[in-house]
């Protein structure tokens, strides 16, 4: 009996191992820690009219769309939103001044149209003026009009990200606009705060313009401005319930979709906003938006395949490594596989204040003698891009094709030998005597690349010992942080950077300049600085994209910094009876997605 | 066809003369799963210590093109997601899992043995002490605590600047693949059981009359500790360790598992199981090899710690 008890309980422990959730295989955008700061003040919520509409309410008989949420969303506020998961909520709840439409480009949203001035540093939105506010009623089940969504709710949400009391871990991007820098580091004790806020510059003109003064031109700003930090916040909303106001029930939004259900950890649902202006112009059918949250890309696979999810990649993951041949194989499944670009990056930092990275022998040494193009082929399987630049393509001022910069990172044949040379020459033959440790976030797909390249090392440099370990990604990052100690960081990490804009400033300048909170290598090159910071500030797109090349060339070739390793792509899965688009930001606009719900019926049987 | 007859009365064997402990191992030797199990076991750890021979491949080595193979003759049980031969990781990460078993059971054991006899020694105040201190390690949830020590230790040996032991603690775990930390993790907290034990025995033989005796004719505490109480002792702690011995081995594939075990790529069986879970829609074979392994050593050791139990304490037999 007990020999059967052990039987029994050992397979259940196995059975338990198997079932443990196991970390995930798509690369994270970079984030930080968010802190929160609670706005006390309460203010009377005006209802200025109430209209009421007929709302769908979920598991009656909808269109809806079933998607996964590859985490739980870390905050649903505009203004503290870091992580993909948020920001893809956040795009179907909350509308910007500008969007962008499938090629990337900068389209109208809630602004109609813009002027720039002739020094290009003032920019004048000029709003639509029939777009409101709605605060989805639980128990009724309907969107009532809150009001307008106005020139001062822009104001008010831009202003929202800037305040330090906010702590936006993204308010830095909005330091283009003049007296952001200043305002965002004020003490809200001191005297002049209020002075200061003020000062920012962006100014409602009347009810539906608004108007940014810039502290130098800069041909990206549009892009900037329909940024979900960016975006239209209902103040009284946010004034009344502080932190919770992005709980169902409380939370008041502008988009086509409104928030019904948030089971934090769990599930995650909304539904359509049938007074949204944009659905007399656009073809989407869908109702309501289903997403339980999976931590775990094998599961979502599962799910995908057995038809309980329409689509796989972005907000959630996309097909695990392992599966991508069988996908490929796949006579059915190769057919719904789509790899598109995207723009981001994979790459390794190199602790370069921390012996022996601060030799830039060694890091182009480590740089240089990982085979890019057998890690894509053998390992990703994605139709990735190896990477010897930091921006990949699409992006304003990229150097991908400047062939000056870094070659051989992707010739290995060639690259091999002189990694070998170079450590050698710094006094490390064949690695002798470096103690090497490489740390990525947990996740199989982290890991999987970082045993890859460890090998390759080894092999480049059979003495060396290198170790890999990693860490939970909240520990990670402040393990990370540029002030943490540097006798508990690794010697390289693994990071992947994001578009925010697609311009190269959001690269080079926004991550690596000294003085920034992401530059984790701790790079720190004054010419770089100058050449970036002037290069911010230079008007002709010519001479930027030259200023550009030296930026990268020294990051990437000279100083070796980084390792950059592949240029992202967008690996999604999407049933037949699901038209999909999507945009190389990142951003899903669901309003035009069209499902065919006869054909959905029949695959989920 | 044949009657049917009764099998005449069996003689009873002449029964020689055996010591307690020859008698066990008749016992032992009686028990056909647990011979087997023996057997497997000593398959095992000639596996894990002549791992280097058993093999041509070395199980870092990646072969990026053969990712995922399927089993043949190059690659008995396969490649894995990097290409690196399955049979000799396994075998591999039968070190890891022996050395476990063997290590983190003479730790708690150690431990656990003397803690167990100088509290039932000793008796009265101090043994109330020592007592209560076990209790409240009972209290703690074991798991968590492993896990927050294996963060700690990893997070150390990362600061790199420690000396003296510490330092020297760093460097073998390093050499060792990070198995030492897993060792002190587990051996650290699971000697409390053994310490009841052991303290329940010496209890319920230092009243008994040989113990007296040896007191009487003047032995000392070290003398009637070693002499007398450690040998009646030992028997049923050696019995409860063997058959606590799998939960070590599942303890270290769950911390491998859930990424806190032994550093990559050292092989360990809970890492293989991980990697091959991942796989398991697309390939499944790359989960077969680490998953029977670590079920049947498992199965082993339980049948090992059964049967010695049998041996051991005839009236418990087949309970």
């Amino acid at each position: 009996m007990k020999r059967l008890l052990y039987l029994v309980a050992a397979l259940v422990v196995l059975g338990l191992l198997l079932a443990a959730c196991g970390p995930t295989p798509t690369p994270q955008t970079v984030t930080k820690e968010v802190t929160k700061v609670v706005q006390k003040e309460v203010t009377k919520v005006v209802q200025e009219q109430v209209v009421v509409t007929a709302t769908p309410v979920p598991g009656e008989k909808h269109n809806t769309l079933y998607g996964i949420l590859g985490t739980e969303p870390p905050t649903l506020d505009p203004s503290l939103a870091t992580d993909t998961t948020s920001v893809w909520v956040d795009e179907q709840l909350f509308l910007g001044l500008t969007a962008f439409d499938a090629n990337g480009k900068v389209t109208p949203e809630l602004a109609k149209s813009w002027d720039v001035s002739d020094d290009g540093t003032v920019y004048t939105f000029h709003m639509r003026d029939d777009a409101h506010w709605y605060h989805l009623n639980l128990a009724t089940n309907e969107f009532e009009d809150v009001g307008p969504v106005t020139a001062f709710d822009v104001e008010y949400g831009v202003k929202r990200t800037i305040n330090p009391k906010t702590a936006s871990d993204y308010a830095y991007v909005l330091g283009i606009i003049k007296g952001a820098n200043d305002f965002n580091g004020a003490d809200p004790a001191a005297d002049n705060f209020a002075d200061m806020e003020a000062a920012v510059g962006v100014t409602a003109v009347d009810t539906y313009t608004v108007q940014f003064t810039l502290t130098h031109p800069a041909g990206y700003f549009p892009a900037i401005a329909g940024m979900w930090i960016a975006r239209p916040l209902p103040k009284d909303t946010i004034n009344e319930y502080g932190d919770r106001w992005t709980e169902p029930g409380l939370i008041v939004t502008n988009g086509a979709y409104g928030l019904k259900e948030w089971t934090h950890g769990a599930h995650l649902t909304m539904v359509k906003n049938p007074n949204w202006y944009g659905w007399a112009n656009s073809k989407g059918n869908i109702e309501v938006i289903d997403m339980p949250i999976v931590q775990e890309a094998s599961t979502t696979m599962s799910m995908y395949e057995a038809g309980e999810i329409d689509f796989l990649g972005d907000p959630g993951w996309g097909p695990p490594l392992p599966d991508m041949d069988r996908i490929k194989a796949d006579a059915t499944l190769s057919k719904e596989l789509v790899i598109k670009p995207r723009l981001c990056t994979y790459y390794y930092g190199f602790i370069n204040s921390k012996p022996p990275f601060d030799d830039p022998s060694v890091r182009k040494a480590f740089s240089l003698a990982i085979d890019r193009q057998s890690l894509i082929d053998n390992v990703l399987k994605g139709g990735q891009q190896p990477a010897h630049t930091f921006a990949p393509k699409g992006i304003f001022g990229n150097q991908v094709d400047n062939m000056d910069i870094a070659p051989d990172l992707l010739d290995y044949s060639k690259g091999l030998p002189e990694a070998q040379k170079l450590l050698a020459d710094a006094g490390y033959p064949e690695g002798e005597g470096l103690d090497v440790v490489l740390m990525h976030n947990t996740s199989e797909g982290h890991a999987q690349i970082a045993q890859a390249i460890q090998d390759m090392w080894a092999t480049a440099f059979p003495k060396a010992n290198i170790s890999i370990e990693n860490q939970e990604w909240k520990v990670y990052l402040k393990t990370l942080l540029p002030d943490a100690p540097d006798s508990e960081k690794p010697n390289i990490y693994r990071l992947g950077w994001c578009a925010d804009y697609p311009d190269e400033n959001n690269w080079v300048n926004e991550v690596f300049n000294s003085k920034s909170d992401s530059n984790y290598a701790k790079y720190n090159n004054p010419e770089f600085d100058k050449i970036v910071e002037e290069a911010e500030k230079e008007q002709d797109p010519a001479k930027r994209s030259a200023l550009y090349a030296q930026a990268e060339k020294l990051l990437v070739d000279t100083d070796a910094a980084i390792a950059p390793i592949y240029y992202y792509t967008r690996i999604q899965m999407t049933k037949p009876y699901l038209q999909r688009v999507t945009n190389p930001m990142g951003g899903d606009p669901v309003d035009q997605w069209v499902l065919d719900v006869a054909a959905q019926a029949a695959g989920r049987k | 066809m044949a009657a049917m007859e009764r099998a005449a009365p069996a003689e009873l064997p002449e029964r020689k003369e055996r010591s307690p402990w020859a008698d066990a191992t008749y016992q032992l030797m009686q028990n056909r799963l647990a011979v087997i199990s023996i057997g497997f076991i000593i398959i095992l750890v000639l596996l894990a210590v002549f791992a280097d021979f058993v093999t041509p491949f070395d199980f870092a080595k990646n072969h990026l093109k053969d990712n995922y193979a399927l089993p043949s003759a190059t690659y008995w049980f396969g490649a894995d997601n990097l290409g690196r031969d399955i049979f000799t990781r396994t075998i591999y990460g039968t070190r890891v899992s022996v050395s476990v078993a063997v290590i983190a059971a003479t730790v708690s054991l150690g431990i656990g043995l003397i803690y167990g006899i100088v509290s039932g020694y000793l008796g009265g105040r101090v043994d109330e002490l020592m007592m209560r201190f076990v209790d409240f390690l009972y209290g703690l949830p074991i798991i968590i605590v492993v896990i927050l020590m294996q963060v700690f230790f990893k997070a150390m040996a990362r600061s790199g600047n420690a000396v003296g032991i510490w330092g020297g603690l760093i460097a073998l775990n390093k050499s060792l693949g990070g198995m030492l930390f897993i060792f002190i993790a587990i051996g650290a907290l699971n000697w409390i059981g053994m310490a009841r034990i052991a303290r329940g025995q010496v209890l319920s033989y230092k009243e008994k009359e040989f113990i007296e005796a040896a007191r009487s004719v003047g032995a000392g505490p070290t003398r009637i500790v070693f002499r007398h109480l450690l040998p009646n002792v030992i028997g049923p702690c050696i019995v409860q360790e063997t058959l606590q011995i799998p939960g070590y081995i599942l303890l270290e594939a769950f911390l491998s598992f859930i990424g806190l075990g032994v550093d990559a790529p050292t092989p360990s069986w809970g890492i293989m199981i991980q990697e091959g879970y991942q796989a398991l829609r697309s390939y499944p074979h790359v989960l077969v090899a680490p998953a029977v392994a670590l079920t049947l050593t498992v199965l082993a050791f339980n049948f090992l710690g059964d049967g010695l139990r049998d041996a051991f304490d005839p009236r418990l037999r087949g309970v």
